[in-house]
């Protein structure tokens, strides 16, 4: 538990802070999801993908019902070379192969065309499903979906464009 | 009736967590019918998500947040500690049992219900440990994870490991055997080498023994041969080796 806590708390509260805006809330949702874990009210299950992934959708999910509970909309900015998070933790594990991928990885986002970019943070980073992102951008549902596809298609060319660059 | 580029892109909408109920399981009863290029396809929107959730800079909450944790789960084990022993006496003082006996009994629960906890307690540890653990099996079972081991140089020549490489997961597992711990103020730090170029996968402590296990994730992709080393750095590592070499193969 402890060596968990200390391996992924910091991503925990970042991405709870980025989508809360609040210190005292974030750390109240690190809180739960970590005493969830303890208590094996959610588990894992390695078929569903990578337990980093897994954790950022509890997450996410759970300090999106926080903001609903309190009638509040999302404050979560969005992710940009420009607009980096805030200052890292002091954590020593952070390695500089992470912040590297992390450079690739906004630099591929930023490569996006704004309207797939735009859909795929309000789906992965808000929480939206691709129904809710229809209706708040006044689009047909086909459309949304074929431009999320395009959007991870053109993410994944991008990435490798990136990485074979460096 | 859905067309196969329609479960495409519910594949890619799946991988954000992003779809209903309904369209959700639409598409896992596709996947369950054993549809192989619907199933790389959600390989495939896996991976970029897990690239796009590490894109958020960690931020360490503060000291408190785990102070609380652990004295809640401290509270928690002693409260349950509490719970068994008074259910435990009902049945004996019904049934007139000599009050000696009973509370012999008492004890001997109260301290049984410690065990208990204890092993619940373990029990859980294992639980999550065992999670990351299946993540290793597949890194290293996987049919695309290749193998080099590495020797001990200079300053460390007794000292081996061996690196699990799967490059298209982008993952890394590295196991370290009879490496000394490094001096102080110093840790080790873990390279791969492409083309000359060597790129940092992170820094990594060694255990009283010397064994190490160090999961790297998620590591730069490459192509070609790949040289793995181990060098002795600053803490909290360096952009480039600057320290003597401990261990190195290809």
């Amino acid at each position: 538990m402890e060596a968990l806590y200390d391996r992924y708390s910091g991503f925990v509260h970042a991405l709870a802070l980025r989508v809360l805006g609040r210190t005292e809330e974030a750390e109240e949702v690190v809180q739960d999801v970590f005493w969830q874990l303890w208590k094996s009210k959610i588990r894992y299950d390695p078929a569903q993908g990578r337990f980093s992934t897994w954790l950022f959708v509890i997450t996410r999910n759970r300090s999106l019902d926080r903001l609903r509970s309190k009638r509040r909309t999302p404050s979560a900015q969005p992710l940009s070379i420009d607009a980096p998070g805030p200052a890292a933790g002091n954590d020593p594990e952070q390695s500089a192969s992470i912040a590297e991928r992390r450079r690739y990885v906004l630099s591929a986002l930023g490569r996006l065309p704004s309207e797939q970019r735009q859909a795929l943070e309000l789906a992965f980073y808000q929480g939206l499903t691709h129904r809710e992102i229809a209706e708040r951008l006044g689009e047909p549902l086909g459309t949304i979906k074929s431009r999320i596809k395009m959007a991870m298609d053109k993410l994944r060319l991008n990435l490798r464009g990136v990485e074979s660059a460096s | 009736m859905k067309s196969h580029q329609d479960y495409l892109e519910l594949a890619a909408i799946h991988a954000l967590g992003a779809l209903d109920d309904q369209e959700r399981e639409r598409l896992e009863a596709h996947l369950a019918a054993g549809c192989e290029e619907c199933e790389s396809a959600m390989e495939e929107a896996r991976r970029i998500a897990d690239d796009l959730a590490h894109a958020i800079e960690p931020v360490a909450p503060s000291p408190a947040v785990r102070e609380r944790l652990l004295e809640r789960a401290r509270q928690d084990a002693s409260r349950s500690a509490f719970e068994l022993p008074r259910r435990g006496l009902r049945l004996p003082l019904a049934t007139a049992a000599s009050l000696a006996a009973v509370l012999g009994l008492g004890l001997h629960v109260v301290s049984l219900q410690r065990v208990i906890d204890q092993e619940r307690t373990a029990s859980r540890e294992l639980a999550l440990e065992l999670a990351r653990a299946e993540e290793s099996v597949q890194a290293l079972t996987s049919l695309t994870t290749q193998t080099v081991s590495l020797t001990g140089q200079g300053p460390a020549p007794g000292a081996r490991a061996r690196a699990f490489i799967d490059v298209p997961n982008r993952r890394l597992l590295l196991y370290v055997y009879d490496l000394p711990a490094p001096p102080p103020g110093r840790t080790y730090q873990l390279w791969v080498i492409v083309q000359g170029t060597p790129v940092s996968v992170g820094t990594f402590g060694v255990e009283p023994n010397g064994s190490a296990r160090f999961d790297a994730e998620p590591l730069p992709s490459f192509e070609g041969a790949v040289t793995v080393a181990v060098t002795v750095e600053p803490e909290g590592g360096v952009p480039q080796p600057t320290g003597p070499m401990v261990l190195m193969g290809s």
